[in-house]
């Protein structure tokens, strides 16, 4: 009897077991031309950007390919270089700067336009405004307003007397610095506007409903209510805002081009020279190794900071 | 029908069609020659002239001279070369021409010039020898030039000036003299002199400039890749001072720099012989003010090579002979004394310039001197690493003129980097 019932218990075992072969290849074959399309843009050309910036390569020829030896001669030369250190330390200053400042602003904004008042829905047009303005068209303008001779800044500033004498913006390492971070806050912050609005009108009334009746102030509601409940929504915010600060390249080449004397050339904007100007594209692929786990990072301490569930 | 004629009809009807298919094939040969200068005014007249010419005597072939903005230019030309998609006739400004050399993508010119017996072996300007690259001829120069100093003559009056200056120190008086505050309002309304103040290879220029009169002899490095440093000291001495005095605009790129000038805001600027279009384009008033003297750098002048014509290496043989006739058109005695004519520079040919081609432009007569005086603005032994050097100085200029750094401190920190780039 055991002999006979062994087969069929096996015979039993072995449909399922197809049947869930087949729907995991199903699941596969649906799943089959995004994971094809994310290899081929995503994983293959950080491959390749991986290999390069192990090779001695200066212009990446498709006829050639990479061949010789690897070494990590483009990372000691690297970190050898003066040039990468202060491009590294701008990155850093630049990228929190504007996601702190953007996300300020934003967030002001955004508890601006939660409130119900006249003109609400115009307001909330005019406020995002600066985001679908292209990044050349948004350095260009400041460009003019941060100008030192004729420039709309210099003007107020002398107006009110907080200048004696007109700022060299653009000559000077500090005040350029400043006049990019500026363009990049204003190009930036209606994202976190959009956001955090969004998060905002899904944060359950009766929650603040209840936090009045318990006599808490404004101040009160938004530091235990609103920020908390925002907590996931901040965190992919920031963690967006800050990888595409990582890679901001137009305002800074357009209204500076790195300078003075190399006070604004961030991490992308070196990479551009290096593989551009010098033709050193391993070296440039070098540094976008370093840029991308500066990215991967700071991915990591954003979410890990605000991945907890408010509900 | 018999089967001979059907047979005579079918070879007759094949032999038309392989004509007309061989004369359509013909047709279509379009050469692309993308160019930054195709929307220059006088540059890209006389470029349309040649080529409308050339189209003339090759019928079947025609060439889309199309338009590329300079910044970007070379990224997009190298990426077409790497992709293996270049151009069929390559212009390309002459600080770029190393990077193309090395990788071998140029087509080598010497047998076609010596079977062709051609001018530029023999009548062509002193910096044909930077087409040259491990023995071979890969180029052939379009305009070799020297800088001028565009000066306005009605503010120099007003000044009470009688001419240009000579010397940079004559040039640091005559800036500050020049420099105007006309409604008394705090606001300079007038400049004396005017250079870019920001990243820009326009500073490199001013600064050089002012080096090769600092040391006659010498360049930025010598053969050992050390720094001129007292020659350097000097250059940047001259510039800080214009930039103490306040004789110069701070924060203006080159385009700002030509702009101040053609619209009477600075009273002097240094610029190649393509200063004739910015004179040309300035409103009348101001154009009938605006002259060219020699650089004041007591008889230094910074120039080079500007930008070349070349053949890419790999094209199909018929197309690398159509580009070679182009150039060869181009070299020609008529179409050198149009560059002239038309374009308002100086030819690179020598000799085409007759008397009248000389009254017909007041300032050609200087700056054909300016280019036979030049000395290369690429300092020997750093031809491969040219624009990296370039930024350096750039960098290091700005730091010590306009932010203020100790020059002792940026030469030692140049020094370092150029000793990395050796």
């Amino acid at each position: 009897m055991i002999t006979s019932q062994a087969p069929a218990a096996g015979l039993g075992r072995r449909r399922p077991l197809r049947n869930a072969t087949r729907s995991r290849l199903y699941a596969f074959a649906l799943l089959a031309p995004a994971i094809i399309v994310v290899l081929l843009v995503i994983v293959y050309p950080l491959f390749m950007a991986a290999q390069l910036s192990l090779h001695d390569v200066k212009i990446f020829r498709a006829d050639r390919g990479l061949t010789g030896s690897m070494d990590f001669e483009n990372f000691r030369d690297m970190f050898d270089s003066r040039s990468f250190w202060r491009s590294l330390r701008i990155t850093l200053y630049y990228v929190v700067a504007g996601v702190i400042g953007s996300f300020g602003i934003g967030m002001f904004t955004a508890v601006l336009l939660n409130r119900p008042f006249r003109g609400r829905a115009l307001a909330r047009v005019l406020m995002v405004l600066p985001w679908p303005i292209p990044g050349v068209v948004a350095a260009t303008i400041f460009v003019w307003m941060f100008n030192s001779s004729f420039g709309v800044i210099n003007y107020l500033l002398l107006q009110v007397g907080i200048v004696d004498k007109p700022v060299q913006w653009f000559t000077q390492a500090g005040p350029a610095l400043f006049a990019v971070v500026a363009a990049t806050i204003w190009k930036g912050y209606p994202f976190f506007t959009i956001s955090l609005l969004a998060g905002m009108q899904s944060v359950p009334k009766e929650l603040y409903e209840a936090a009045r009746v318990d006599g808490a102030s404004a101040v009160q509601q938004f530091r235990f209510i609103t920020i908390p409940a925002l907590g996931p929504v901040i965190g992919i915010s920031l963690v967006i805002a800050t990888l595409w600060q990582f890679r901001v390249f137009d305002i800074i080449f357009v209204m500076t081009g790195g300078g003075p004397s190399g006070a604004t050339e961030t991490l992308a904007i070196q990479i551009y020279r290096e593989a551009f100007q010098y033709f050193e594209m391993s070296y440039a692929a070098a540094v976008g190794m370093v840029t991308l786990a500066l990215s991967v990072i700071s991915t990591f301490f954003y979410l890990r900071l605000t991945s907890r569930s408010f509900y | 029908m018999n089967h001979r004629t059907v047979r005579r009809t079918l070879v007759a009807l094949l032999a038309a069609a392989a004509l007309w298919s061989s004369a359509a094939v013909a047709q279509d040969i379009v050469l692309d020659m993308p160019s930054w200068q195709a929307t220059e005014p006088g540059t890209s007249d006389w470029f349309k002239e040649l080529i409308a010419a050339f189209e003339a005597q090759n019928p079947g072939v025609t060439i889309n001279f199309s338009h590329e903005p300079f910044a970007g230019y070379n990224d997009k030309m190298v990426t077409r070369f790497a992709a293996g998609n270049p151009p069929d006739i390559l212009h390309l400004p002459a600080a770029n021409f190393m990077i193309y050399a090395q990788e071998g993508w140029l087509e080598p010119l010497d047998e076609r010039l010596a079977d062709s017996n051609s001018p530029v072996l023999t009548e062509w300007t002193p910096v044909q020898t930077g087409c040259q690259y491990e023995g071979q001829t890969l180029c052939v120069i379009v305009l070799g030039y020297g800088y001028v100093l565009g000066w306005n003559e009605a503010q120099f009056a007003e000044a009470g000036l009688s001419g240009p200056p000579t010397t940079s120190a004559e040039l640091i008086d005559y800036a500050k003299q020049l420099t105007i505050d006309r409604d008394g309002d705090g606001t300079i309304d007038q400049y004396g002199f005017v250079f870019p103040t920001v990243t820009h290879s326009g500073v490199e220029t001013t600064a050089t400039s002012f080096l090769f009169e600092a040391d006659p002899g010498g360049h930025w490095v010598d053969a050992d890749g050390q720094l001129n440093r007292d020659a350097a000291k000097a250059a940047w001495a001259v510039m800080k001072q214009l930039v103490d005095d306040g004789s110069v605009p701070l924060g203006i790129d080159n385009n700002g720099k030509r702009q101040f000038f053609v619209e009477g805001r600075a009273s002097m600027m240094f610029e190649g012989p393509w200063i004739q279009g910015n004179i040309n384009s300035a409103a009348p008033e101001i154009q009938a003010g605006l002259r060219v003297a020699p650089q004041p750098t007591s008889g230094q002048v910074y120039g080079g090579a500007s930008n070349v014509l070349a053949v890419p290496a790999g094209l199909d043989p018929e197309r690398t002979e159509l580009a070679w006739k182009f150039i060869e058109l181009f070299t020609s005695q008529e179409w050198q004394a149009k560059y002239a004519t038309i374009a308002g520079q100086p030819p690179a040919r020598a000799g085409v310039l007759s008397a009248d081609i000389l009254a017909g432009n007041e300032n050609m007569s200087q700056y054909v001197a300016a280019a036979d005086n030049a000395r290369d603005y690429i300092p020997p032994g750093l031809e491969e690493n040219y624009t990296r050097f370039r930024d350096l100085v750039i960098e290091a200029t700005l730091a010590v003129v306009v932010q203020g750094q100790d020059p002792d401190a940026a030469l030692d920190q140049l020094q370092s980097e150029v000793d990395r780039l050796r």
